[in-house]
């Protein structure tokens, strides 16, 4: 291993000397046990005494000393394979290729060695056991030995606590070393987390208390992106530009679109299961991939398995029979019914939809290079869609009408920083600007959720800067074109439009999370006094939604919609005497409503984010809680259980818990109507906010 | 015996482990050349001027119209003393509207600027809820700190007494300053006091962090005098 990479022994110098050191020293160490073996027998055929067992019980702790560092050992090679996906960004792929299979080889081996190591070591744990056991039969004869065994159980657990602090030592200055390597510090940190992880499963009594959060779930634990529903998926690692795809499967489609297309293994070559797995795995810890990561039966495995993990259809449950049905429509009617059923999809599901079958269509469309036809692609991905064939063909065969919209752009993802000569106009600014931003907030959630690391906090305070940086470009480009102010700040808040549809997805999936859980009755009668007040208002076109939950969202999401209404039937009165008057000669109304619409978009927008990032930090608040229950159930449980069930007998017990009861259910409605009153004035402020910035803008210009 | 030679093979083996982690680590921060970093963030309610310091101080501009501030931040390289530094500052949100972005911020945050306005008590009372909420999230009573009152070029409105202003920095155990983002009075002299309190307060760190090292392995000890 040391001579095929040379490079990383030049970067760490420690990494493989340290590595061989150990081996040396493991082995050193063996044959000091090797050694002790026969003396000991020794000392068991004579028969000696209570001294003896004394030393006895030294090597035993001895044993236990060791052990960390055969911790440390078998990370040692995962450790090094980390490290190595990120050394060789430069070498040329086969190189690097043949050097990992060959080392993957040889970690095998030393992996095997280790374990094997360690059973030795088990098992002269055990033999060292059993004298002790037959030591003790001897004493038998002369002794009381109940009593010793007993202190030499305690002793024994003594030993064996020791070796978990010793444990936990090692592991805190592994990670102080771990901090020299800045780039995969967190990788490797998370590693780590993975191994205490399983150390807590085996040993929960002694680790759990005050160890933190992030130790125990890793960022790809705790927030998969396989196997979660699209949406969360989309929200936890997502392109940044406007297309709304999850990152994996944007990365899958452009690595086929430049490099599968002429491929004849295109959809149709298995992949490198390790290979996938390796890949699989940097997704999921939000790691960079490289060129050397990926081909092209990998791509094909990655989007398929991607698709084949989400728990609904990608067409949706309700309109998955739709669609089928839809197939065996005559053709003028098919594609329309097609169209509209496309409409209906959500926006993270229709942008998934679009981007496949744009794809699969250009895939086609080689087939005299690639040879793979329709057939082959329902072959391969048929599964994994749930799509009959006929459906399939009829998206792959129309995808350009049913998706006119959606044109296949390899992914820039925001820059690390802002070179010289970024262009200076003012749409490039502001897409890189938005790029940044949802970069930005995907930070800030990241770090609600409980993931918080000096390289985040480093990413964040890095975004942060670049925003401000393109802001203030930004505004110094639009300084310098005055006159087209105006026109160009729609430009900056364009795609807002689009959010819409995702906000007001989730929106509808955390209000009525919020909220089934509580007597819908009783929040009804204190919160539509206040609600009217504002319904007057904006003599809102929707008629509310009878019940609860629907309502809440329908105030919240809709209510750009229920301005536009207002404002383009019946200009309301509050605001038309304000503002019209002093302006008319500048601004049309139109642009006024435009205006007024952005802002409000703008501003729901900063509500819906800051709000998805305390949902977020709840969500995991509630994961950790539920752990910390199970590890406590699981360490005491016997005990609690019994005495709970003495506690429900008595009847003073059952006079506190029923007064109890009916303060919670008290405190529970005051809680309501406060999360109502909230809401209103949330509402009210973001309508004043408005107010402001729209006299702001009209005093300006 | 062997059992004994073999550990303390180890022990020496582990020691030799933290030398080249220190080497290496020293190692991997020269060739960067990085200057040090100080991170220092301006805390305060909307409209008391942070922003106005930020750029009145990075680009030495002072902005008339006002803009409430989500989040900025800016780095800029600065001579602190005759040693080059680099500054990045943290412009937060007045508003507590973006209060749970800024927490993420307060956190890793070196230093703190607790602005308010002179003419506006409001911000002064505010400035105790700041302070507050720094100490919470940081866990330090003596956490690099300056209250700063600005506007001070509006002495004719001024509406928070001078004795009071003291009087808050005293309890707290922090400088007082007051300056002018309008004609960049003292604007300076807050950034590069904070700095030097967060460089004197990371020599302090270094120090005890490596005697608390030292306690941790007291045993291994013996041998560290390498280091």
């Amino acid at each position: 291993m040391d001579f095929e990479s040379p490079d990383v022994e030049k970067d760490f110098p420690g990494l493989y000397a340290s590595e061989s050191g150990r081996k040396s020293n493991e082995s050193d160490f063996s044959d000091g046990a090797d050694h002790e073996k026969p003396s000991k027998k020794d000392l068991l055929g004579r028969r000696k005494d209570k001294k003896e067992s004394k030393k006895d019980r030294g090597y035993a702790a001895l044993a236990g000393e060791s052990s960390p560092e055969e911790d440390t050992d078998t990370k040692s090679p995962s450790k090094s394979k980390k490290t190595k996906s990120f050394k060789f960004p430069s070498k040329s792929k086969e190189k690097r290729e043949k050097s990992r299979d060959k080392e993957k080889v040889q970690e095998d081996s030393t992996k095997h060695k280790e374990l094997n190591e360690k059973e030795k070591k088990k098992e002269k744990e055990r033999e060292k056991e059993r004298e002790k056991e037959k030591k003790e039969k001897e004493k038998r004869e002369k002794l009381k030995e109940k009593d010793k065994e007993k202190e030499e159980k305690a002793k024994f657990k003594l030993e064996s606590k020791e070796k978990l602090k010793d444990d936990k030592k090692e592991k805190t200055k592994e990670k102080d070393k771990d901090k020299v390597k800045e780039k995969d510090k967190e990788k490797v940190k998370e590693k780590e987390k993975d191994k205490k992880d399983k150390k807590l499963i085996k040993v929960p009594s002694t680790v759990t208390s005050g160890v933190p959060f992030e130790e125990i779930f890793t960022l790809g634990v705790a927030l998969p992106i396989f196997g979660v529903p699209l949406q969360q998926s989309v929200e936890r690692s997502r392109c940044h530009d406007d297309t709304g795809l999850p990152l994996v499967v944007r990365d899958s489609i452009d690595f086929l679109q430049a490099h599968g297309l002429k491929s004849t293994q295109i959809y149709r070559t298995e992949p490198d299961k390790i290979k996938l797995q390796q890949l699989r795995k940097l997704f999921t810890d939000r790691g960079p991939t490289y060129p050397y990561h990926w081909d092209v039966p990998v791509a094909c495995a990655m989007l398929k398995s991607f698709i084949s993990e989400l728990p609904d259809s990608i067409l949706t449950q309700e309109l998955h029979g739709q669609f089928e049905q839809a197939t065996a429509i005559a053709e003028p009617q098919k594609e329309a019914t097609m169209v509209s059923l496309i409409a209906k999809l959500p926006t993270c599901n229709h942008n998934l939809l679009a981007w496949l079958m744009r794809h699969f269509a250009s895939v086609v469309d080689n087939e005299q290079v690639n040879q793979a036809n329709i057939q082959s692609i329902a072959n391969a991905m048929g599964p994994a869609l749930n799509m009959s064939l006929n459906l399939l063909a009829y998206f792959i065969t129309k995808a350009e009408k049913l998706f006119p919209d959606v044109s296949l752009t390899k992914y820039v993802p925001p820059l690390l920083s802002i070179p010289a000569d970024f262009p200076e106009s003012a749409p490039e600014i502001s897409a890189e600007l938005r790029k940044q931003e949802s970069l930005l907030n995907q930070i800030h959630a990241e770090m609600h959720a409980g993931f918080i690391t000096p390289a985040r906090d480093q990413q964040l305070w890095e975004a942060q800067r670049i925003v401000t940086q393109l802001k203030r470009k930004l505004r110094s480009v639009q300084k310098s074109v005055e006159p087209n102010s105006l026109t160009q700040q729609p430009s900056v808040e364009e795609k807002l439009p689009e959010d819409e549809p995702i906000r007001k997805d989730s929106r509808t999936h955390e209000t009525i999370d919020t909220v089934s859980t509580q007597p819908q009755t009783d929040a009804e009668p204190i919160k539509t006094p206040i609600a009217d007040a504002f319904q007057d208002k904006k003599e809102s076109p929707n008629v509310p939604d009878p019940t609860f939950p629907v309502e809440f969202e329908d105030n919240f999401s809709f209510q750009p919609a229920n301005v536009k209404g207002t404002q383009e039937q019946d200009t309301p009165p509050f605001d038309q005497p304000l503002e019209q008057p002093k302006e008319k000669p500048k601004l049309t109304e139109k642009e006024l409503k435009v205006l007024r619409l952005e802002l409000e978009n703008a501003e729901y927008l900063q509500l819906k984010s800051i709000l998805q990032a305390k949902i977020n930090s709840e969500q995991f608040e509630i994961v950790k809680l539920r752990s910390h229950v199970a590890l406590k159930n699981k360490q005491e449980g016997n005990t609690q259980t019994n005495k709970e069930s003495k506690e429900i007998y008595t009847p003073e017990e059952q006079d506190l818990r029923q007064r109890l009861m009916k303060e919670n259910a008290m405190l529970e409605q005051k809680r309501l109507s406060l999360i109502n009153q909230i809401f209103q004035e949330r509402v009210a402020c973001v309508q004043l906010k408005i107010e402001l910035a729209m006299k702001e803008i009209l005093s300006k210009s | 015996m062997f059992s004994a030679i073999a550990y303390r093979l180890s022990t020496t083996f582990l020691e030799e482990q933290q030398v080249c982690g220190a080497s290496s680590s020293a190692m991997s921060k020269k060739p960067a050349a990085q200057p040090t970093l100080h991170k220092v963030i301006m805390v305060g309610s909307g409209g008391v001027g942070k922003s106005a310091l930020t750029l009145q101080f990075m680009y030495d501009e002072f902005v008339e119209d006002y803009e409430p501030t989500k989040a900025d931040s800016y780095r800029k390289k600065v001579v602190l003393d005759g040693e080059e530094v680099q500054i990045d500052i943290l412009d937060t949100a007045g508003q507590e509207d973006y209060a749970a972005i800024r927490d993420n911020y307060f956190r890793s945050g070196e230093g703190f600027l607790c602005v308010f306005s002179i003419t506006e008590p409001e911000s002064f009372d505010a400035t105790q809820e700041f302070r507050e909420q720094i100490l919470r999230v940081k866990n330090d009573e003596s956490i690099p700190f300056l209250l700063v009152g600005n506007k001070s070029d509006l002495g004719d409105k001024r509406r928070v007494p001078l004795d009071a202003c003291r009087e808050r920095a005293q309890a707290w155990q922090v400088p007082y300053v007051e300056t002018s983002a309008k004609t960049r009075d003292n604007v300076d002299k807050v950034f590069f006091d904070l700095m030097r309190e967060i460089r004197s307060r990371k020599s302090d760190d270094s120090r005890t962090a490596n005697g608390n090292v030292r306690d941790k392995v007291k045993r291994r000890k013996i041998k560290c005098a390498i280091l």
